[in-house]
């Protein structure tokens, strides 16, 4: 199943260093449950199917956020604006567009457009019926943080060994 | 020269139509060309010279009928090359011309019984030129004239009379030999017209069945060539164009290697030959099901190819060949079989399961999830580094975790849960003597989901048991207590041949209620597997030694003022010091002076990775066992007594101090 992950892992710190500018550092993966709130400000939801299915998600912090679109636009907003949404929401689409080239390369995938969901308080509907998600910590900025989470389940057509 | 003069000829006479194609219909077009074109020329030429003689004589009326004529015929020719104008009009105006001649001609001939006997061949030119109707209505009003001047004009020459009427018959009779001709030939060309029709309607029916058919159907010939008349799905699976003359083999030249292309001839050489029956060919085909790969592209199909032996219209030997895309019927029986494994599973999983005590059951599943939960928060804590020395403690930690749920598996007997937890275990290890970095790290997580995975599905199994069994007796904690603890006991035993009794003497209720039951379950369970593995002889060793051949193992846990007491003896042979001294030596671990020193040698019993046991296996030999009862009594803040005594048993004393709430961490 990793190897469905390992290019968004790879695609987010190919992007980071080259839009962003700065190293992520990928921390210890920990398991999520589905229902869970997500205490998050901003998340993106790329979903997939093939011959696995499922979705991964970007989330992060408003604050995180606005470093990140300050970073990308150079301007800085407080709070979440039109402009941190689209930049958030480009990056988002960058690490997609980058993972999805590996992705539907090498196994058979279709993948979606990211969907942006902006708000405190929310929860994600995941697509399968999996109770739960694995989530992968990146440190950025040395102590700030967003998180890739993931829950697929193969559909058989190719079971990994 | 020769080519030139034939196709001026040819030419000529045909009014320069080609004569490349030789379909039936043109043929016969060409015939009556010709014909037409014969009549022209050779009258043509006849009148031109009457025309030269009669000029020469003086006769000057008769020179300019001749060269009239002359004219007329080759004007006639010479339209005829006109592509526009049809033969039929051609037909009737060069018939009617010399039709009317020939009429005029008997009439004024000087020698009337030749032109007479002239006139014989014309039925048969207008039938043929003119087709059938309109050909002998022209022939009869023809005969009638010529009846007509028999009567009244004839008398004249002196002719014989009876020669004439002679001629005339034989004129109605080659009329009448030739209309019936036409009519044999017109219903002939009528039959074979059907018939021809009805071959094409079936083999459009062949053909449509043929390239509807979802196989592609092929023949080819003794050299593996492909001929032509292959369906059109031959094509399409194949995704190449143009397979006629194509070596078979030669389009799987990336599909299989030379050796099995190879065996393929073989076999294709048995087909023709018809070395074996049909059944017998089906079974040794070797291309009944393979993984098809397009010539210079990777695009992967999987294709079912039948082949038999047929004779051609030559009794030439051909093969008949078939060839279908399974690809997706290949996918969807991959797919079946996987959900048929994970069937599998969950029915073997259901039936080590439905031969425990519920109660039992849900203590396990519910365990399993706490220590699964634990983990996820050794995963989720110690966020500040990933260093290695973090991440081989987490490690650590969770090794003791499973090896705690695989214990307890191994207690109720889930095999093949027990044997995953194992597998991990293995892996776990294998990352802690390295340096693990992030992709390891990754590879563990979707391991350890698996494995919930699996837990998740006993608890929905326990789910059904129980919507079955709503109103089955709730065992008490207590007896749900001992009864794991029994079953430690009889596993081990029943693992290793031994006879082994365990025995709750006196158990406090409220320890079991409030106090910190997991955690001392655990204890339990490692110091009974411990006791049951290492300490119990086996039956015939017990009798040797003058003991009863079944062992004992005794608990006592009861309540103090201040603490927990908890008591575990067994009957065995007791702490094998010497075997522990080798051990420690064999890992450099002891110095010349410490070897008789027991404490040191208990305190190495207690460490991770140590173990007196030979081999690993499911039951012990890790070292993980005592190692994780030492942490359970050090979070607890519990003191632990040894007391031993060669081949009289050894007795762990336990004491944990009482408080009002136990944070149950492993």
């Amino acid at each position: 199943m990793e190897k469905y992950v390992h290019p968004f892992i790879d695609a987010c710190e190919d992007v980071f260093r080259k839009f962003v500018g700065t190293e992520l550092f990928a921390e210890r993966p920990f398991f999520s449950h589905r229902d869970d709130v997500y205490t998050w400000d901003i998340s993106s939801v790329i979903n997939f199917t093939g011959e696995a299915k499922g979705a991964v998600v970007i989330s992060m912090k408003k604050d995180l956020a606005a470093k990140i679109t300050a970073a990308l636009t150079g301007n800085f907003h407080e709070e979440v604006n039109e402009e941190t949404v689209d930049a958030i929401g480009e990056i988002i689409n960058i690490i997609a567009g980058n993972a999805k080239k590996g992705l539907e390369d090498a196994f058979r995938l279709k993948i979606s457009l990211p969907t942006i969901i902006q708000g405190t308080d929310y929860s994600i509907s995941w697509p399968s019926d999996k109770t739960r998600v694995i989530s992968i910590p990146f440190k950025i900025y040395d102590k700030e943080s967003f998180c890739l989470s993931v829950a697929i389940e193969s559909t058989g057509a190719k079971e990994d060994a | 020269m020769l080519k030139v003069l034939k196709t001026f000829i040819l030419g000529g006479f045909l009014s320069g139509r080609s004569l490349d194609q030789l379909e039936p219909q043109v043929v016969e077009r060409h015939l009556r060309q010709f014909l037409v074109n014969f009549i022209l020329l050779v009258g043509g030429l006849f009148f031109f010279y009457k025309g030269i003689t009669a000029v020469l004589e003086g006769d000057r009326l008769f020179s300019v009928y001749y060269l009239v004529l002359t004219a007329i015929c080759i004007l006639i020719y010479l339209v005829s090359f006109l592509k526009k104008i049809p033969l039929s009009f051609l037909s009737y105006a060069t018939t009617i011309l010399f039709t009317v001649l020939f009429g005029i001609n008997v009439y004024y001939s000087k020698a009337p019984e030749i032109a007479l006997l002239m006139t014989l061949p014309l039925p048969l030119i207008h039938e043929f030129l003119l087709g059938i109707k309109a050909g002998t209505i022209i022939s009869l009003i023809f005969g009638a004239y010529l009846i007509f001047i028999r009567y009244k004009f004839f008398f004249i020459s002196s002719f014989d009379k009876n020669t004439d009427f002679w001629i005339v018959s034989a004129y109605f009779g080659v009329l009448l030999l030739g209309a019936s001709h036409e009519i044999t030939n017109k219903i002939r060309d009528r039959v074979i017209g059907s018939r021809t029709d009805l071959l094409r309607a079936e083999r459009d029916q062949v053909t449509i069945m043929k390239d509807n058919l979802k196989a592609g159907i092929f023949l080819m010939d003794k050299d593996y060539k492909i001929q032509s008349g292959y369906s059109k799905n031959v094509e399409v699976i194949m995704g190449m164009k143009d397979l006629v003359g194509i070596n078979f083999t030669d389009l799987l030249k990336e599909s299989l290697k030379e050796k099995e292309r190879e065996t393929i001839m073989d076999f294709f050489s048995m087909v023709i030959n018809k070395s074996f029956d049909t059944e017998m060919l089906e079974n040794i085909n070797p291309l009944s099901q393979f993984k098809y790969t397009k010539l210079g592209t990777a695009q992967e199909k999987e294709l079912r190819c039948t082949f038999s032996s047929i004779l051609s219209v030559d009794n030439e030997p051909l093969i008949l060949g078939t060839v279908e895309d399974i690809t997706q019927e290949v996918e969807l029986q991959n797919q079946l079989s996987v959900e048929d494994s994970k069937r599998q599973i969950e029915m073997n999983a259901m039936f080590e399961v439905i031969h425990i005590d519920p109660n039992v059951l849900i203590d396990f599943i519910e365990d399993t999830e706490f220590e699964f939960a634990h983990i996820n928060a050794m995963l989720k804590g110690n966020r500040e580094t990933l260093s290695p020395e973090v991440s081989s403690v987490v490690l650590n930690e969770i090794y003791q975790a499973i090896h705690a749920i695989k214990s307890n598996a191994l207690i109720l007997g889930l095999k093949s849960f027990s044997v995953q937890l194992h597998d991990y275990e293995d892996e776990i290890k294998k990352y802690m003597d390295v340096e693990s970095d992030f992709d390891d790290m990754l590879r563990l997580t979707f391991q350890l989901e698996k494995l919930m995975n699996v837990n998740d599905g006993f608890k929905k199994i326990f789910n059904t048991i129980m919507s079955f069994t709503k109103n089955s007796v709730k065992m008490e904690q207590k007896a749900v207590f001992i009864q794991i603890l029994e079953d430690t006991a009889k596993k081990v035993a029943s693992g290793t041949g031994k006879l082994i009794k365990f025995k709750a003497d006196y158990i406090d209720e409220s320890i079991i209620k409030t106090g910190p039951r997991r955690m001392i379950k655990e204890m339990l369970i490692q110091l009974i597997r411990n006791a049951a593995y290492h300490g119990i002889e086996k039956p015939e060793e017990r009798v040797a030694k003058g003991k009863d051949e079944t062992g004992h193992i005794s608990l006592i846990m009861q309540k103090n003022l201040t603490s927990i007491h908890i008591e575990l003896a067994d009957d065995g042979c007791g702490i094998d010091y010497d075997r522990a001294a080798a051990k420690a030596e064999e890992l450099h671990l002891l110095t010349e002076e410490r070897k008789n020193d027991k404490n040191f040698l208990l305190n190495l019993l207690f460490q991770p990775k140590f173990s007196t046991s030979q081999t690993v296996n499911m039951y012990a030999g890790r070292g993980a066992g005592l190692s994780l009862v030492k942490k359970l009594i050090t979070d607890l803040k519990g003191t632990l007594k040894i007391r031993s005594g060669l081949n009289l048993g050894v007795c762990f004393i336990i004491d944990i101090p009482l408080r009002d709430t136990y944070t149950e961490t492993l």
